[in-house]
């Protein structure tokens, strides 16, 4: 009796074992399913982008350290308005030049780029050092497809915005962003990861880096 | 029988009478039938097709003010008379009127309105705080709150037209205030509601009116003949005239209502003249009058623009305040007894005071830059598109700097041919020439540009068009890829302190032999890197050269900017190639811009008359070196004009962070310099078209020529110096032996290094024992040292 129960139990366990492998089976499925079928921008909340680092990122467990050991490095700022940047110190061209870069952001925020690289431009003449005028001027461009453009622009941002890690997440998740609508994949999937490392509370380039990710285990169908 | 055949023939010729006069008859209606009906499709086609032809516009730049911004109230006020803004004593009233109150400090604009490309901008009226020449702050005097930023609308520059210049905007007759309309028709055609095109009355009464002056002191003619006139017809008074434009009035009248003939009219009128430009309709010679829209015009201003049609010279305010104001009063006198104003408002309007007004003739000062415009648009619109359909072309133009540059250049030249008569000498053939062009290199702009000293003389741009030799002006690409690049077997990186050899040197290449010499011959033996940069040495910057690599020298020239054809030969690397003067501009301002590449942008925007906008060209920049790269070739540059061959920009007095080179090709033929502040870049050649021998160096010819522009150009701007990114140091050296400098050392600079790549050891010739108790053994090497350039 034992025996056969014996027996009897070791089957039943090879069977839920087996049941346990199905369901595991046609949890992934499903799961793979989903991905396939989730829209092209999944909520930041997704936890696919946390769990897959893309390749060929060692650094990237690092960049995605607590919030604490990241503080260490330096402070990561909020983007406030930029007139919030004007002091007693800062010289009269900057404090226009900020002004209007900010004025330049209300307007690509508001959907008039072309209006808005106008003013970009005019304050890229007053003071061509700032480092905001070049992003903004990148943002123009993405948003009216001059992708190629954007890039030369945030190329630039990039130089003069050496010390600014929150600033640097921007632009390199905007050059993801880039790349990714000219069909760079891979070059998309590093520059998100860059921005990540910069900055893990960049949303836009986590999104980018999931989307990427994605697309590059299953190319969309073209 | 006699009278029977007498009887007969009389019949004869009357039947021939008869038919002939029948046939005579119905030959004249169908002739007359069919002109009528040719004139009928002449009107119509006018009409309906409205054939004007509008030239297209060209305007410069916009001009940003700000809190802070340097701003001379001089300056202020002739941008804004050039603008057709008017001075006022009292308060601004009205879009356009302006006061500066330069004992109190401050200056009060009633802006203009103005259609932008991107928009349209509504004016308001503003308060400019000015304290010793700086915009301390600006009010919006509508709100009473604080502006930050200040745009006055762009300059027309000049017009692109066919044969004439006719200045003119269409309005439709909602858009004229009426009692403009009443004026201009109780002066020139009082029953113009009530006649069929024309007016026997009138005509009646112009003959009487004739007769009793005797001569010709009144016309009869209607508004829609008059229209008909100068729609069609010359100015010839011959009855012939006459009569086809009766017809054509019938025809006109016949075919379109009162109102569709008087807006057209109120469009066409002829209304004056502005140096080329003719003023043409209501709204065109009310803003160039009054600097208003005719709905602003007070009934004073319609009077005396109704009156100007008669004889728009003669009436002019502009000519005489005096002639006007007589002329005005009697056009508000017929409006009163017309019934259109009353009393009151006749009284008034008569004792609106005419003020005097000077007029800013509008002058192309600009032709060159006009003529690279039209190149640039050739490639985008016809000629007959140009011309006719009334575009608006916003531009880079900065008039006051090309101003500047203009002057600067005929005057430089002047001077030197009076310095140097030898100049003057070759001037019978071959006359002495120059070119100068003026990049904002952030953007690429371009401000300004003087392709000769005299456009009536020579139309010849020679910043676009004349490909000369730069000469020493290249070298600084090759100084350039030295630090990039190093040389090419990798073992020398070159730093500014790195010593490089001066002397007699033959450069084997391909099987030929190259064999660059000095200027005068004269060799310095061993030098730092700066130092040959600095002292232009061609026989030092020819070794760097084959060190680096021909090839890679030229890949920083196509880099920067560079566009022509550079071929792979040694003497490359001291310019023997031909580049035009744009091409050297654009390379130089990648390097005053932090090593981006710009494109140069003259056309900005191009809009249609319906305001739509066919073109804009953005402002597109290329990272093409690090920028501490191009701080370090910028910090190099600078020391040309502080101690090198551009010192004379010193001597003659401007003082700013700048840097520059200057270029002298080996037979004197073209002197060249190219120079920059941070924020203005401008390059100048000095040559003969004919290649005569110009026996000057780029410092004596050109130098003195760009100092004088740029003194001028940044006057009152705020300093700025080139920005140090990261990545670059300062270490204190030896001069002689290019180490780091020992409390021994007779000579100490400071010299800008690449990090990583400053001398770690110290001076070998002058050694201290604190540095070597401080240093490690190998901190000193042995002479001749291992870091200096074979």
């Amino acid at each position: 009796m034992g025996m056969r129960r014996e027996r009897f139990s070791g089957a039943l366990g090879a069977k839920l074992f087996r049941c346990r492998i199905l369901r595991i089976l046609i949890l992934f499925v499903v799961l793979a399913m989903v991905q396939a079928c989730a829209p092209t921008r999944p909520s930041p909340s997704s936890e696919f982008r946390t769990r897959i680092p893309p390749r060929g990122v060692s650094s990237e467990a690092k960049a995605q350290k607590p919030e604490g050991e990241l503080k260490t490095r330096g402070p990561i700022p909020d983007e406030g308005s930029l007139v919030a940047k004007i002091d007693s110190r800062t010289s009269p061209q900057r404090a226009v030049s900020l002004r209007l870069t900010e004025e330049g952001k209300r307007l690509i925020k508001s959907g008039q780029y072309a209006k808005a690289m106008v003013q970009l431009e005019k304050t890229l003449a007053i003071d061509s050092s700032n480092p905001y005028v070049h992003y903004y001027l990148a943002k123009a461009h993405y948003h009216v497809t001059h992708y190629r453009e954007s890039l030369d622009f945030l190329d630039v941002a990039e130089s003069h915005l050496t010390d600014q890690r929150y600033w640097l997440a921007k632009v390199q998740s905007l050059k993801g962003e880039n790349f990714h609508a000219l069909g760079f994949l891979n070059r998309a999937n590093s520059s998100y990861a860059k921005a990540l490392r910069l900055n893990p509370k960049n949303r836009e380039a986590s999104e980018g880096l999931a989307r990427t990710q994605r697309e590059i285990r299953f190319p969309p169908r073209r | 029988m006699r009278r029977l055949s007498r009887k007969k023939t009389r019949f004869t010729i009357l039947k021939f009478t008869i038919f002939f006069l029948v046939l005579f008859t119905t030959f004249g209606i169908v002739l007359g039938a069919w002109y009528m009906r040719y004139l009928d499709e002449v009107v119509s086609a006018k009409f309906d097709g409205r054939t004007w032809e509008f030239p297209s516009r060209i305007y410069s730049d916009t001009f940003l003010m700000y809190p802070g911004m340097n701003l001379r109230p001089e300056d202020l006020e002739a941008k804004l008379l050039r603008l057709g803004y008017r001075e006022t004593n009292s308060k601004l009233r009205a879009s356009g009127d302006y006061r500066v109150l330069k004992r109190e400090g401050r200056a009060e604009i009633y802006l203009h309105n103005f259609q932008y490309p991107l928009g349209s901008f509504k004016g308001f009226p503003v308060r400019l705080i000015l304290r010793s020449n700086t915009i301390a702050k600006i009010l919006n005097l509508q709100s009473g709150k604080e502006i930050f930023s200040l745009e006055l609308e762009p300059e027309l520059v000049t017009g692109l037209f066919d044969r004439t210049w006719e200045e003119r905007r269409l309005v439709t007759l909602g858009e004229v205030p009426p009692l403009l309309t009443r004026a201009i028709l109780s002066i020139e055609d009082e029953r113009f509601y009530h006649h069929w095109g024309i007016d026997p009355i009138a005509v009646l009464r112009a003959f009487a009116v004739n007769i009793r002056r005797g001569g010709i002191v009144q016309g009869g003619s209607t508004l829609t003949q008059q229209l008909m006139k100068n729609f069609f017809l010359g100015s010839e008074q011959t009855m012939g005239r006459k009569i086809k434009e009766a017809l054509m009035a019938i025809v006109a009248e016949r075919n379109y209502s009162k109102d569709e003939i008087l807006e057209n009219y109120l469009n066409e009128i002829y209304l004056g003249q502005k140096g080329a430009q003719g003023i043409f309709g209501v709204w065109e010679a009310s803003k160039f009058y009054f600097g208003k829209e005719p709905s602003q015009l007070s009934v004073g201003e319609m009077g005396l623009l109704a009156g100007l049609i008669k004889a728009p010279n003669r009436y002019s305010p502009y000519r005489s305040v005096k002639v006007a104001a007589a002329r005005r009063d009697i056009v508000l006198g017929k409006m009163f007894e017309e019934g259109f104003i009353t009393r009151v408002q006749f009284e008034r309007s008569r004792k609106e005071v005419i003020r005097p007004r000077e007029f800013v003739k509008l002058a192309n000062d600009a032709p060159f830059y006009v003529d690279f415009l039209r190149k640039e648009l050739a490639e985008s619109y016809s000629s007959q598109v140009l011309t006719s359909e009334g575009l608006r072309i916003f531009t880079s133009l900065d008039l006051q700097l090309q101003a500047l540059a203009g002057k600067s250049l005929a005057k430089g030249l002047k001077l030197l041919e009076r310095s140097y008569p030898h100049l003057r000498e070759s001037g019978k053939k071959d006359r002495l020439e120059g070119a100068i062009v003026v990049i904002k290199p952030q953007t690429g702009e371009i401000k300004a540009m003087a392709g000769g000293r005299d456009y009536q003389k020579s139309q010849f741009n020679r910043v676009i068009q004349a490909r000369r030799q730069p000469g020493s002006i290249f070298k600084p690409f090759v100084y350039l890829a030295a630090l990039i690049y190093g040389s090419e077997d990798g073992a020398i990186r070159y730093t500014p302190a790195t010593l490089v050899e001066d002397s007699p040197f033959t450069w084997s290449y391909e099987g030929q032999e190259w064999v660059p010499e000095n200027y005068k011959e004269e060799y310095y033996g061993l030098v730092t890197f700066r130092k040959a940069l600095e002292k232009s040495l061609n026989s030092a910057t020819a070794r760097i050269a084959s060190e680096v690599g021909i090839k890679k020298v030229r890949d920083i020239a196509y880099r920067l900017g560079l566009q022509g054809p550079l071929p792979l030969l040694p003497s490359l690397a001291l310019g023997a190639v031909e580049v035009t003067p744009f091409e050297i501009a654009r390379a130089f301002s990648t390097l005053a811009n932090n090593g981006v590449r710009t494109n140069p942008l003259a056309v900005k925007q191009v809009i249609n008359q319906r305001g739509q906008v066919l073109e804009k060209r953005d402002v597109q920049v290329k990272k093409v070196i690090t920028p501490r790269a191009a701080y370090l070739i910028n910090h190099l540059l600078k020391g040309v004009l502080d101690r090198g061959t551009g010192r004379g920009v010193r001597r003659r007095g401007f003082y700013r962070p700048a840097a520059g080179k200057t270029g002298t090709t080996n037979d004197t033929r073209d002197a060249w310099f190219a120079g920059y502040t941070p924020d203005l870049l401008a390059v100048v050649w000095v040559g003969f078209d004919q290649q005569s021998e110009l026996g000057l160096t780029g410092a004596q010819a050109a130098l003195p020529i760009w100092t004088e522009f740029m003194k001028k150009a940044t006057a009152g701007n705020p300093v700025t110096d080139f920005n140090q990114p990261s990545g670059i140091e300062f270490i204190d050296i030896d001069p002689l032996s290019g180490y780091r400098a020992t409390p021994n050392c007779p000579r100490v600079v400071r010299e800008v290094f690449f990090k990583s790549e400053a001398p770690t050891a110290f001076c070998p010739l002058h050694p201290s024992p604190i540095t070597i108790k401080g240093t490690a053994a190998s901190g000193f090497l042995p002479w001749p040292l291992s870091h200096t350039a074979r």
